[in-house]
């Protein structure tokens, strides 16, 4: 069953690659990116083997490990989603054990780029602690049981937090907890950001950690690799109760999952009477598709919480900015804001999905359908840019700086609205279907979604770079500088999503049939 | 336009000697489409006469989805042209599609809108202004029998429901031509009847309605034209009468697409070999 499993996993991966050239020339990018990461991690473990640095291997075993979890735990929700083509309602109508189901579910999880770095990273840590055969022979059970702490846990939060996420209450409370994970995270960003990551409160925080469930397996590399049997043995054994234990809960989500299939609709849709934002925008066609887009913003988790994270992803600067008084932080809080927010709409038709017919069949204009759609994301900017843009000058950034951060924030949100403009109608890559758990991402499309981003993000920097010079000379300084950065920042980016658009919107009418194509052949 | 004269091949040629012959309601010639190396569509001729009931019937993957699509201005053909009234649809994509409603097969719609603001939605991209759309949409969701569930996300509609929700869209910037892809699947009797009875009086007005199904007895009941299509080319095409012979449809459809299997095996399958 587990190979079959696996099987099927690797399977779906190879034919994922079949499907387009996109998609290999995508994960070829993300090999090369994610490959050099992973090769200088792996040398700089191997290197550790050979120096007589005790106390900093087991230092670098243990908060690397730590991170290694907290990553598979937190990422897939944060940012990248997990893999549905082994999600466990597909396989309700299967007559397969559960415990082995669990299993092979688990371990399939390991198969694609994540997990077989993570296996890489492992075995360069049992090779780092490789200072005796016993030493050896512990870190590999520790590796295994380090390894299986990620997967499991990275299969307990996904479900968990789609589950949540399907009600309307659990959507509000993930935000706030959303924001006080990232309130929680700005401390340690901002001691290490000032410096703090001497060599004695790095081991003092390996050995903090190596007592928390993060760092179990890894601390029985450490201390195996330091010869202190009792520790390694006691954490070795933590750890195996760990993924025992996750193991277990896997399987209990697994069971309720299978036995009560997640309904398709968020169930609490009920009745919304009238016609919303449709009555209170133009009746026009751009009107139109500003209301389908503010509706959807509103309504489908895959659109709102983004959203939410992007307004509020800004303020994490903010701990930092207090912590260590750092001005950087304040002036970049709307430039985070804006960019953010505009670099955001690149794939705004991929969310459509086929429905996107509606427009095609329609005969819509093209600048219609541009600029329609960015309606809510332009609706959040006017809230969220302006009020970082305030807020650093009231916790104390020079108030001669604001016109400057706030003429870099505004082309930094248009140009990112052209290069969205255009980019929406050139390439899509796949995103969660309607309905579907919005913490999935499309086997094999990893890479392709990378390329689309890395692309975008590039672009719309270099169409800011005029006004990032004279902000950046305006920090440094210039007097002039600031307000010259005010005009230029919001003509460039004027310009720019004027351009945009126009370019965009030919685009948009001479391949939208390819592009629902392209959607077609994403399902 | 210009109008070529003659009535090229495999066209129905009906029996209408008035003065102008108006062009036809929809007009496909020489549609092909690839994929991969799978030509899903081969070099198509279709004529659909203004004010016809035209039924498309064929085995599944014949092709009939791409053809309509492609009809529609949904999928772009790799040779050929497809001409509404006169219009071709790809290089007046605006003109033509405003003189089309569709009911694409197997594709979504905005479905976390009401029933009312998806309607709704439909008309304001077409252009129609408020108060238009403020008169049709609750007639049409009267007619349909969707006024109880106007207030309900599509997302919890039935597949009956959804269908008819997204007949009201096709319908409601008034089309001259209507295209439907299989309209009828999935349906209850009770709401297949209301769609019909809508499609009918559409037709009536003079409008025009081509529909896939493989549904054969339904096609005979009421369509008045038919096309047999199968591996992408038309088989056969003409009044419903004149493609089918004397005998039914299905038959002359068996005989032009081709064998049926004989069910060999599979004997335990039968509960009694227990």
């Amino acid at each position: 069953m587990v190979a079959h499993l696996l099987r099927l996993k690797l399977v779906l991966l190879r034919n994922g690659l079949r499907r387009s050239a996109a998609a290999i020339v995508g994960m070829v990018v993300g090999i090369l990116y994610g490959g050099t990461l992973l090769v200088t991690a792996i040398a700089g473990l191997v290197v550790l083997r050979f120096r007589d640095d005790l106390p900093l291997t087991e230092a670098v075993l243990v908060i690397g490990g730590a991170g290694l979890v907290l990553g598979w735990a937190l990422l897939p929700v944060l940012l990248f989603g997990t893999d549905p083509t082994l999600d466990p309602t597909r396989f309700a109508t299967f007559a397969v054990p559960e415990r082995r189901l669990a299993a092979g579910l688990a371990l399939a999880g390991l198969v694609g780029l994540p997990g077989v770095a993570s296996v890489l990273l492992a075995l360069a840590g049992v090779v780092a602690a490789s200072r005796s055969l016993p030493a050896v022979v512990v870190s590999l059970l520790a590796a295994a049981l380090g390894v299986g702490t990620c997967v499991l846990l990275s299969r307990i939060v996904t479900a968990a937090a789609a589950s949540v996420l399907s009600s309307r209450r659990g959507r509000d409370l993930a935000g706030i907890g959303g924001l006080a994970l990232l309130l929680a995270v700005g401390p340690v960003v901002g001691t290490v950001g000032t410096g703090g990551a001497d060599r004695a409160s790095f081991q003092q925080v390996a050995h903090v950690l190596q007592w928390t469930p993060l760092g179990w397996p890894w601390a029985a590399m450490a201390e195996a690799a330091g010869g202190r049997w009792p520790t390694a043995l006691l954490s070795l054994a933590l750890a195996a109760g760990l993924a025992g234990v996750l193991f277990v809960l896997w399987q209990r989500v697994l069971v309720s999952v299978l036995r009560n299939p997640r309904p398709q609709s968020g169930g609490d849709g009920g009745h919304k009477l009238g016609l919303g934002l449709f009555a209170r925008l133009p009746a026009t066609p751009m009107g139109a598709v500003a209301a389908r887009a503010g509706t959807y913003w509103v309504r489908d988790p895959r659109l709102n919480f983004p959203g939410l994270m992007t307004a509020l992803l800004p303020a994490g600067l903010l701990v930092p900015a207090l912590a260590s008084d750092s001005h950087l932080a304040l002036a970049g809080m709307p430039l985070a804001s804006a960019y953010l927010i505009g670099w955001g709409q690149h794939n705004d038709v991929g969310y459509d999905s086929t429905a996107f017919w509606m427009h095609v069949s329609s005969g819509l204009d093209g600048v219609s359908d541009r600029l329609g759609r960015l309606f809510p994301s332009g609706f959040l900017a006017v809230v969220c840019v302006p009020t970082y843009a305030v807020l650093g000058p009231l916790l104390g950034l020079p108030w001669r700086l604001l016109p400057a951060t706030l003429g870099v924030a505004v082309t930094l949100l248009l140009n990112g609205f052209a290069v969205a403009c255009v980019a929406s109608a050139v390439k899509q890559y796949a995103v969660p279907a309607p309905g579907e758990n919005p913490f999935t991402s499309r086997p094999g499309s990893v890479g392709v979604t990378v390329a689309v981003q890395a692309i975008c993000g590039a672009a719309v920097v270099a169409l800011s770079l005029p006004a990032l010079a004279l902000g950046v000379a305006a920090w440094l300084g210039a007097g002039w500088a600031p307000w010259a950065a005010l005009v230029v920042g919001p003509v460039v980016g004027a310009g720019a999503l004027l351009v945009g658009v126009r370019v965009g919107a030919g685009l948009f009418e001479s391949r939208q049939a390819i592009l629902l194509q392209d959607l077609v052949n994403m399902r | 336009m210009s109008q070529p004269t003659g009535t090229p091949n495999g066209s129905p040629a009906p029996a209408s000697p008035a003065a102008v012959t108006p062009e036809p309601a929809l007009r496909l010639r020489g549609l092909t489409r690839r994929f991969g190396s799978m030509v899903a569509v081969d070099h198509l001729d279709l004529d659909v006469p203004r004010g016809s009931f035209y039924g498309l019937v064929g085995p599944n993957g014949a092709g009939k989805t791409t053809t309509l699509s492609m009809a529609t201005g949904l999928l772009r053909p790799d040779a050929g042209t497809a001409e509404v009234l006169g219009v071709d649809v790809w290089s007046d994509p605006v003109a033509a599609k405003s003189r089309i409603g569709v009911l694409p097969d197997g594709l979504r719609l905005f479905d976390r809108l009401t029933g009312r603001q998806l309607v709704t939605y439909a008309g304001l991209l077409r252009g129609l202004g408020r108060d238009l759309v403020a008169e049709r949409v609750p007639e049409l969701l009267a007619a349909l029998g969707l006024v109880e569930a106007q207030d309900k996300l599509v997302i919890d509609y039935s597949a009956g429901m959804t269908k008819k929700v997204t007949l009201a869209c096709a319908l409601v910037h008034a089309p001259r031509l209507l295209v439907l892809d299989e309209p009828f699947e999935a349906v209850d009797p009770v709401s297949a009847r209301t769609i019909r009875g809508i499609l009918e009086g559409f037709a009536a007005s003079g409008g025009t309605v081509v529909l896939s199904s493989h549904v054969m007895e339904l096609v005979e009941r009421i369509c008045t034209d038919v096309a047999i299509i199968a591996a992408g080319t038309v088989r056969a095409a003409g009044h419903l009468d004149q493609v089918r012979g004397g005998g039914s449809l299905e038959d002359r459809f068996l005989e032009l697409v081709g064998g049926v299997t004989a069910v060999e095996g599979l004997a335990w399958l039968r509960t009694s070999s227990d």
